[in-house]
C-alpha cells in the first residue's frame, strides 16, 4: 500500500472509530429513562440528534426553576402514564419536583379559570383546553409561550401564533367498535355511510357531548360545509337514536369492550390502542374525512413557577418529551420531525385517506355555530328517551 | 384584693372568680359554634340571592331574585323535587325495614350466631356507598351487567331483568346503606324495652306476632319515627349512590342538580343558582330535623325505660331460626360481601368483562402495581389521612366540649347551643360545601388562603359530624354521676385534671365510637370534596375514585376500592378492641 493510500485508510479508520465513539458518548449524555425508553421502542438513540440544542435554555430560567421547585400541572395523562413520561425530565431537572391532577374535563377547563378570575391560581400549565380557550382568551389567563426554543417544532396551525396554546400532541377522533359484535364489512367508509346502516340504530352506537372534536373538524371540511354539518346531525340523532352518555370518553371506551354499545363516537385512537395491545375486543375506525385536532397546553398566566413551567414545557415539546408522551401513551407527537407512521397507534386508518384538520382559529369562529345546531338535539333526545 | 409594693403604692390584683372564667369559656363555645353554623347558612342564603358572577365577585348591590326565577320556572326543579322526595322515603322505608328486623332478631329472638351479627352490621359501614353502587352497576348494568347478562343467557331472556339506572335502583342501594347506622340507633330501643307489658300481652294469650305487632311495636313507634326522621336527613343528603346511579340516565335528586350546575365543562358555574336550588333542598331538611325535634320532645310520654331490673324477654323462633339468619347473610352479602367480591374480582382484569374462564386466566397484578407506582398516590394518600384524623379528632374534641357545656354547666344558651349544633344536620353535606366555598373565597381576599387546602375541607366536616357527636356525647355525659367529678374537685384536682382523669376515661367508648364513626363517613364522602377540591393541593381518595369511575378507569378502581375496604376493616376492627376494651376495662375497675 502507497503512503497516499495508507493516509485514505487511516483517515477513514479515524472516521469509523470517532463515529463508533460518537454514537456511545451521545447515548451516554442521555437520561437512563430515556435510553431505556429508546430500547423498549426499539429506536436509534440519533431519532434524539438535536437535543441538546432544544433543551439549551438560558441558565438563568435553571437558576429561577431550582429556587421555585415545583410545577403544577392539570392534565389528561394517566397517573402511571404521566409517571413514566416525565422520568427523563426528573433526571435532567432533579431539583423540580410535579404535582400532577388528572381531573375530570370540569376541574381542568373550569377550576383554573374561576380560580384566576377570583385573583387565586391553583396550577400552572393546563392541558386539553378544548373549547374552554376562548374563555381563557377573555379572561387574559394566559401566558405567551414563544420563547421557549422549542416553539418553532411544532408546526403552524398547531399551536397559537400569540404564543398561548401550544399543540401538545395530535388526535385522530373516529369511532371504536367491539370487534365481538361488529364486523369489519358494517364498517361506514364515510360519515354519510353512518347513517344508513341499521346496525347502528336504537343505542347501538353512544355519542358523548364532545362535537367540538369531530363535528366542528367535518363542518370545515372541504365537500362539507355548514349546511352538510346541521344534516348530518339532525339524522344522526332522529335516525341513530343514539346512547347519549355523559362519562368521558375514555369511559367510552372501556364500555365498547364490555359490550354496553356496539361502538362509540368520538374515540381517540390512542386511547383505544392500548386496550387493543391488553388484548381487549376492540379496534378503531374511521369514516372519511378523518377528524384531527390539536390537544393544547396552556401556561397560565402569573403562576407562580413561571420557570420551573417553562422548563417543563420546553422539554415536552422536544424531540425527547414527544417520545417520552408516545412511549407512556401512545399519542402521536407533534414535533415536526416525528411525523412518521409508527407514531401513529392505527395507521392504516389514516394513510391514504382525507383529513379533516381542525384549524384553531377557523374552529373558534365555527364552534359556536355548531354548538348552536347540536345542543337543542342533544337536548330533545335526552328528554325523549 | 389590694396589696401594698414596697414603694407604698397600692397595686390591686384583679383576680377573676373560677364562676367568671368558666362563664366566658361558655359564651366563647357557644360563639364559635353559632359562628361555624350561621355564617354558612348566611352565605347560603346572600348567595342565593346573588347575581354576581363569581362568589368573589360578591356584593350587596347585585342582589335579586333573578336566580329563584330561573330556578322554579324550570319544569326540570319541580322533577328533581318529586325524585328527592322519592328517593328519600323509599330509601329510609326499605332501610329502617332491614334495620328493624335485623335489631329485633339480634335482641330478642334466639337466632343463632347473634353476637357475630351485631358485630357485623354495622362493619357493614366499611363500605363507602359510592364503591357500593359501582359494584352493583357492574352487576346488575341493564346490558353488560354480570348478572343480567348471565340471567338473560340461562333463560334465553330478550330484556334484562333489573337496571340499577333507575330511582329503584337507587332506592335498593341507598337503603342497604342506611341499615347500619339505623341498627345501632334501633339495638338500644329494643335493649332498654321493659318486657313487662309483652309478658302481660302473653298472659292475656296473645300470639307472639300479634303481641310483636300490638305491643312491641306500638312501645317502639316514638323512637321508631324519630330514627326514622334522622335517617330520612340523613339519606337526603346523599351524593354518591344518586351521583352514580341517577347522573348516568338524567335521574336528578337536589345533590346531583346543585353538582351539574357547578361543573358545566362548557361554561362558568352558575353559583348563584346552585344555592337557589340549595335553599329548596335545605328547606326539606329543615322540616324534617323539626319533625324529629319534636318527636324526641315528646318521646317521655312512651317511657319504657323504668327503674326496675328487668331481663329483655327473648322470643323462640323455632323453625324460623335458620331462614332468620340466612335473611342476615342475604342482607350482608347484599351489602358488602357481593360488591367486595366483585371489585376484587376486576382488580385482576386488564379490561372489564364478565366472569369467565377466559377472564380468569388474563388475571395479573398490573392495576395494583400501576396504582402503586404512581407518584400522586402518595400525596392523595397523605391528604385523605391527614383529614381523616384531623377530623375525626375534631369531631371527637369539639363535640366533646359543646356537650360539656349543655350537660354540665347552667349556662343560659345551653339548650340554643345544643339545637345549634344539631343545625348542620339538617343541613345537606353539598349545600354546606358549597356556602363554605363562598366563605372561603371571601377570606381569600383577606389574604388568607384557605381555599384549595386540605383544611377548607376537614373545616366542612366537623361542621357537618358535630350534629352526631354531640347527640352522642351528650347521652354518655348524661350516664356519668355528678358526684365523680365534685370527688375529684374536692379531692383538690383542677378542672382540666378532672376531664382527664375521670371524664375521658368513662367516655373513651363513645369517644372512640364518634371517633371511628367519622372516620368511617369522612372517607367514603364524595359530595363536600367534590365542591372544595382545587387540584391536587386537596385531593383525597373519595375524589381519585370518582374521576377514575368518570374516565372509565374501572379496573384501577377495583383495585382501589379493594385496598381500601380491606383497610377500613382493620382500622375499624382495631379501633373497636382497643377502645371498647380499654372502656370496658376502666368501667370494670371503677365498679
Amino acid at each position: 500500500m502507497n503512503g497516499g493510500a495508507k493516509m485514505w485508510r487511516n483517515r477513514i479508520l479515524g472516521g469509523v472509530v470517532l463515529a463508533a465513539l460518537a454514537l456511545p458518548v451521545f447515548a451516554a449524555d442521555l437520561p437512563k429513562s430515556t435510553t431505556k425508553m429508546l430500547q423498549e421502542m426499539k429506536m436509534d438513540p440519533e431519532i434524539l440528534s438535536g437535543i441538546d440544542k432544544e433543551l439549551n435554555v438560558p441558565p438563568e430560567w435553571i437558576e429561577a426553576a431550582k429556587k421555585e421547585g415545583v410545577v403544577k400541572i392539570s392534565a389528561t395523562w394517566d397517573p402511571g402514564q404521566f409517571t413514566k413520561m416525565v422520568a427523563p425530565f426528573l433526571e435532567r431537572y432533579p431539583f423540580i419536583r410535579h404535582e400532577y391532577s388528572r381531573g375530570s374535563r370540569q376541574e381542568r377547563t373550569m377550576k383554573p379559570l374561576v380560580a384566576f378570575q377570583s385573583g387565586r391560581i391553583v396550577v400552572d400549565l393546563v392541558g386539553s383546553l378544548g373549547a374552554s380557550f376562548a374563555l381563557y382568551k377573555q379572561a387574559g389567563a394566559l401566558e405567551d409561550m414563544r420563547d421557549l426554543p422549542t416553539f418553532n417544532t411544532v408546526p403552524v396551525g398547531m399551536r397559537d401564533e400569540d404564543g398561548l396554546w401550544i399543540g401538545q400532541r395530535m388526535r385522530y377522533w373516529c369511532m371504536s367498535y367491539n370487534t365481538n359484535l361488529v364486523k369489519k364489512a358494517d364498517l361506514p367508509k364515510t360519515w354519510d355511510d353512518l347513517l344508513t346502516n341499521p346496525i347502528w340504530r336504537n343505542g347501538h352506537l353512544a355519542l358523548s357531548d364532545r362535537p367540538n372534536l369531530w363535528v366542528g373538524n367535518l363542518w370545515v371540511a372541504d365537500g362539507h360545509g355548514e349546511e352538510w354539518g346541521k344534516n348530518f346531525i339532525t339524522h344522526l340523532f332522529q335516525d341513530l337514536k343514539p346512547q347519549l352518555r355523559k362519562e368521558g370518553n375514555n369511559a367510552l371506551v372501556s364500555l365498547v369492550i364490555a359490550g354496553e354499545f356496539y361502538a362509540a363516537i368520538p374515540s381517540a385512537d390512542y386511547r383505544t390502542k392500548q386496550y387493543v395491545d391488553k388484548g381487549a375486543p376492540i379496534s378503531w375506525h374511521c369514516p372519511e374525512p378523518v377528524p384531527m385536532s390539536i390537544s393544547e397546553m396552556s401556561m397560565i398566566k402569573g403562576n407562580p413557577h413561571p420557570y420551573a413551567s417553562k422548563l417543563w414545557v420546553n422539554w415536552f415539546l422536544s424531540k425527547e418529551g414527544q417520545l417520552a408522551q408516545y412511549y407512556a401513551d401512545q399519542a402521536t407527537p407533534v414535533h415536526k420531525e416525528l411525523h412518521r407512521k409508527e407514531f401513529i397507534p392505527f395507521p392504516d386508518e389514516i394513510e391514504g385517506r382525507k383529513i379533516a384538520f381542525r384549524d384553531p382559529v377557523v374552529l373558534e369562529e365555527t364552534l359556536p355555530r355548531v354548538f348552536e345546531a347540536w345542543n337543542p338535539l342533544w337536548e330533545r333526545a335526552k328528554a325523549n328517551k | 384584693m389590694s396589696v401594698l409594693t414596697s414603694s407604698g403604692i397600692e397595686r390591686v390584683q384583679v383576680r377573676l372568680p373560677k364562676l367568671a372564667l368558666a362563664s366566658v369559656w361558655n359564651y366563647v363555645v357557644f360563639i364559635v359554634v353559632l359562628a361555624l353554623v350561621a355564617v354558612p347558612l348566611t352565605f347560603l342564603v346572600l348567595g342565593s340571592f346573588s347575581a354576581a358572577r363569581l362568589p368573589s365577585e360578591f356584593s350587596f348591590s347585585t342582589l335579586n331574585l333573578d336566580n329563584y326565577i330561573k330556578v322554579w320556572t324550570d319544569p326540570g326543579t319541580y322533577a328533581v323535587f318529586g325524585n328527592t322526595v322519592i328517593y328519600a322515603v323509599g330509601s329510609t322505608l326499605v332501610g329502617i325495614s332491614i334495620a328493624a328486623a335485623l335489631a329485633w332478631l339480634v335482641e330478642r329472638t334466639d337466632m343463632p350466631f347473634k353476637i357475630w351479627v351485631y358485630a357485623g352490621v354495622p362493619l357493614t359501614l366499611v363500605m363507602p356507598g359510592m364503591l357500593q353502587a359501582m359494584a352493583w352497576v357492574l352487576l346488575s348494568s341493564p346490558r353488560i351487567g354480570f348478572i343480567n347478562v348471565a340471567l338473560m343467557h340461562v333463560f334465553g331472556l330478550s330484556k334484562a331483568p333489573f337496571n340499577i339506572y333507575s330511582l329503584e335502583g337507587m332506592i335498593f342501594i341507598e337503603g342497604l346503606r342506611a341499615v347500619p347506622t339505623a341498627f345501632l340507633m334501633l339495638v338500644p330501643l329494643l335493649r332498654s324495652m321493659d318486657p313487662a307489658l309483652e309478658e302481660a300481652a302473653a298472659t292475656s294469650g296473645a300470639r307472639p306476632m300479634s303481641s310483636l305487632r300490638k305491643v312491641t311495636l306500638g312501645l317502639m313507634i316514638p323512637g321508631l319515627l324519630a330514627v326514622t326522621i334522622y335517617q330520612f336527613t340523613s339519606v337526603l343528603e346523599g351524593f354518591e349512590v344518586p351521583g352514580i346511579l341517577g347522573l348516568p340516565s338524567g335521574i336528578y335528586v337536589f345533590s346531583t342538580k346543585i353538582y351539574t350546575v357547578l361543573h358545566s365543562a362548557s361554561a362558568l358555574p352558575a353559583y348563584g343558582e346552585a344555592n337557589a336550588l340549595g335553599m329548596a333542598y335545605v328547606f326539606i331538611a329543615v322540616v324534617a330535623t323539626w319533625m324529629y325535634s319534636r318527636v324526641i320532645g315528646k318521646s317521655e310520654r312512651y317511657t319504657i325505660i323504668t327503674g326496675k331490673g328487668y331481663r329483655p324477654k327473648v322470643s323462640k323462633l323455632g323453625v324460623w331460626k335458620w331462614p332468620a339468619f340466612s335473611m342476615v347473610i342475604v342482607y350482608l352479602a347484599l351489602s358488602t360481601i357481593i360488591p367486595f367480591l366483585v371489585f376484587a374480582y376486576v382488580s385482576f382484569l386488564p379490561f372489564l368483562q364478565a366472569p369467565s374462564a377466559k377472564a380468569f386466566a388474563n388475571m395479573s397484578w398490573a392495576n395494583y402495581d400501576t396504582i402503586f407506582h404512581t407518584e400522586q398516590l402518595g400525596h392523595m394518600l397523605w391528604n385523605t389521612f391527614i383529614m381523616t384524623v384531623c377530623v375525626a379528632t375534631g369531631t371527637v374534641i369539639i363535640s366533646f366540649i359543646v356537650s360539656l357545656v349543655v350537660v354540665r354547666t347552667r349556662f343560659w344558651g345551653r339548650k340554643v347551643l345544643d339545637q345549634v349544633a344539631f343545625i348542620p344536620h339538617a343541613i345537606p353535606g353539598m349545600v354546606m360545601g358549597l356556602a363554605l366555598l363562598w366563605i372561603y373565597l371571601q377570606i381569600d381576599k383577606l389574604g388568607v388562603g384557605l381555599f384549595g387546602t386540605i383544611w377548607s375541607i376537614v373545616i366542612a366536616f366537623i361542621i357537618g359530624y358535630m350534629s352526631y357527636g354531640t347527640r352522642v356525647m351528650n347521652a354518655a355525659l348524661l350516664q356519668v354521676h355528678k358526684d365523680l367529678e365534685d370527688a375529684a374537685k374536692m379531692s383538690g384536682a383542677r378542672q382540666w385534671r378532672v376531664m382527664w382523669r375521670v371524664f375521658v376515661p368513662l367516655l373513651l367508648p363513645a369517644i372512640t365510637g364518634v371517633w371511628i364513626w367519622s372516620v368511617l363517613h369522612v372517607v367514603r364522602a364524595a359530595g363536600k370534596p367534590l365542591i372544595l377540591a382545587d387540584g391536587s393541593e386537596n385531593e383525597v381518595l373519595a375524589i381519585v375514585i370518582w374521576n377514575m369511575w368518570d374516565q372509565g378507569y374501572v379496573e384501577a378502581v377495583g383495585a382501589m376500592g379493594t385496598i381500601l375496604m380491606i383497610v377500613m376493616v382493620g382500622v375499624t376492627l382495631g379501633l373497636r378492641v382497643i377502645g371498647f376494651g380499654r372502656g370496658a376495662h376502666i368501667q370494670g375497675a371503677g365498679q
